[in-house]
């Protein structure tokens, strides 16, 4: 029996793990589904090493690149500088303009009463690592738990969306970006109000799904999200169209989207430190509120 | 057994450097750490220990890349048992043939994963861009794969652990002609 057992290890060690790993895969694409995991001490040690080492390993490189960049800036620095003066008096003019117009209509203190509502504290973190399959598309970042980070909170840019945090550990978490594969995001025209799911493909553009007349979403428009996801809310920018599918039998139609940020790029992010009540929902645990949770030194940016 | 120990722990490293390369160099450029390490487990290690260095570098890419926590470990069963019944007929411990090896099961790791992602319901196209960026991959595993089983076999033979049913070894004692050649 015992030596019956020790021939047949290699194959039944074989299958124990292809078992265990398909159970693991489903369980994990359950916690997904419901905005992802925090993960526990012993599947997150590696993900808490892994921050650290790529911060180290990425700051050389940056300097290198950073100061190259900045040389290469400089050769054209007086051109640049005239466009750019230029382009600084007639935003100036412009914004002189419309607070004059706002003051006008009385409204400025009520539009900024409904900014003070809508705006989320905000949690700067920078990206130290991405992933390498090209199958996914993630990203690490420096900041976990201890900094008030939770699985399902949206991360963004000045200029749009990035995706979401899909696993935390005390120190480190790991975002899903909204190439990826796995993501679908609710948005909209901002145009024409058409609404449909932004779906990742892996590759640098995502599709944006949506039905009724193709029509009301031509090249050039703005897709932002529609807060009816349950995920981010309303308002950020995800991508701008580059094309429209034509296919007339379909009922849902395809454009392409170019994202409004450049993930090639991708260094400093801002984590929204908010869920919405579905995740929380789904997630069944209490965080603690997002500014108390964030360190003294790590200031939450209103 | 410290000879799987020890190689997952460096292919947790390399994974991890990887992730921080990636920012500066195409991803298709680098070599998946995970299948290359499992290929050079399988032909080094016996079966219990080197299915411990699958398991460890396939759940570490997962956590490193964003992947369902088991995929790459369930993908990379279909080349670890390649390599396993390879390496039990053929002798592979050379550069070149581990270097064909690597290439030959980097698309069976490739189409394990699409069919694995599919099953958890994960879109991954099979267009141009797919065989394109596999044949890249593919490449690039091959071109690292002597080093990563020379590697292997250092850390193996440094700790003990060296697979002793090596192929050709036990084949030169068994042939019936062998007993005439000696």
């Amino acid at each position: 029996m015992r030596e019956l057992l020790h021939r047949l290890r290699l194959p039944l060690l074989f299958a124990g793990l292809a078992v265990i790993a398909s159970i693991s895969i489903f369980a994990d694409q359950r916690a997904l589904q419901a905005g992802g995991r925090d993960l526990s001490w012993w599947s997150g040690g590696l993900l808490e090493v892994a921050a650290p080492i790529q911060r180290v390993l990425t700051a050389p490189i940056d300097l290198v690149r950073g100061v190259w960049r900045n040389y290469v800036a400089l050769l054209d620095a007086r051109e640049e500088n005239e466009t750019l003066r230029h382009q600084l008096a007639e935003a100036q003019e412009e914004t002189l303009q419309l607070r004059e117009a706002l003051v006008a209509s009385q409204t400025l203190e009520q539009v900024a009463e409904l900014r003070s509502q809508l705006e989320l504290p905000m949690l700067a973190t920078e990206v130290v690592g991405q992933d390498v399959s090209p199958w996914f598309r993630t990203v690490v970042l420096d900041r976990g738990r201890d900094h008030g980070l939770r699985a399902g909170m949206p991360i963004v840019t000045e200029n749009g969306v990035v995706g979401l945090v899909t696993a935390t550990t005390p120190h480190a978490s790991r975002a899903m970006l909204i190439l990826d594969r796995q993501s679908a995001v609710d948005g909209m025209v901002q145009r024409s109000r058409v609404r449909g799911i932004v779906r990742g493909t892996g590759a640098p553009e995502v599709d944006f799904e949506f039905t009724g007349p193709v029509e009301e979403v031509k090249p050039g428009d703005l897709v932002i999200t529609s807060g009816y996801g349950g995920v981010y809310p309303k308002g950020i920018r995800i991508g701008e169209v580059v094309s429209v599918a034509q296919e007339a039998p379909y009922l849902v139609r395809r454009a392409k989207l170019r994202p409004a940020v450049s993930f090639e790029r991708l260094e400093r992010v801002f984590a929204l430190l908010w869920r919405s009540p579905t995740l929380e929902l789904l997630s069944g645990d209490t965080p603690a509120p997002p500014v108390l949770a964030a360190k003294p030194d790590e200031k939450a940016t209103p | 057994m410290r000879a799987a120990l020890a190689l997952t722990a460096i292919g947790a490293l390399l994974l991890v450097a990887e992730g921080a390369l990636v920012s500066f160099l195409p991803a298709l450029l680098l070599p998946d750490v995970a299948l290359v390490g499992a290929v050079a487990a399988a032909l080094f290690l016996d079966g219990p220990a080197s299915l411990v260095v699958l398991a460890g570098l396939g759940f570490a890419s997962d956590l490193l890349t964003g992947a369902p926590l088991g995929l790459h470990a369930l993908s990379l069963l279909l080349p670890f048992a390649a390599t396993r019944v390879a390496n039990g007929s053929l002798e592979l411990r050379h550069g070149v043939p581990e270097a064909v090896l690597v290439a030959l099961v980097t698309p069976l790791a490739a189409l394990a994963a699409v069919a694995c992602m599919h099953l958890v319901g994960v879109r991954a196209g099979l267009g141009l861009a797919f065989w394109l960026g596999l044949a890249l991959q593919t490449a690039v595993n091959a071109a690292v794969a002597p080093g990563a089983c020379a590697l292997a076999e250092g850390v193996a033979s440094f700790t003990g652990d060296l697979d002793p049913t090596r192929r050709g070894v036990a084949y030169m004692g068994a042939a019936p002609w062998a007993a005439s050649r000696r």
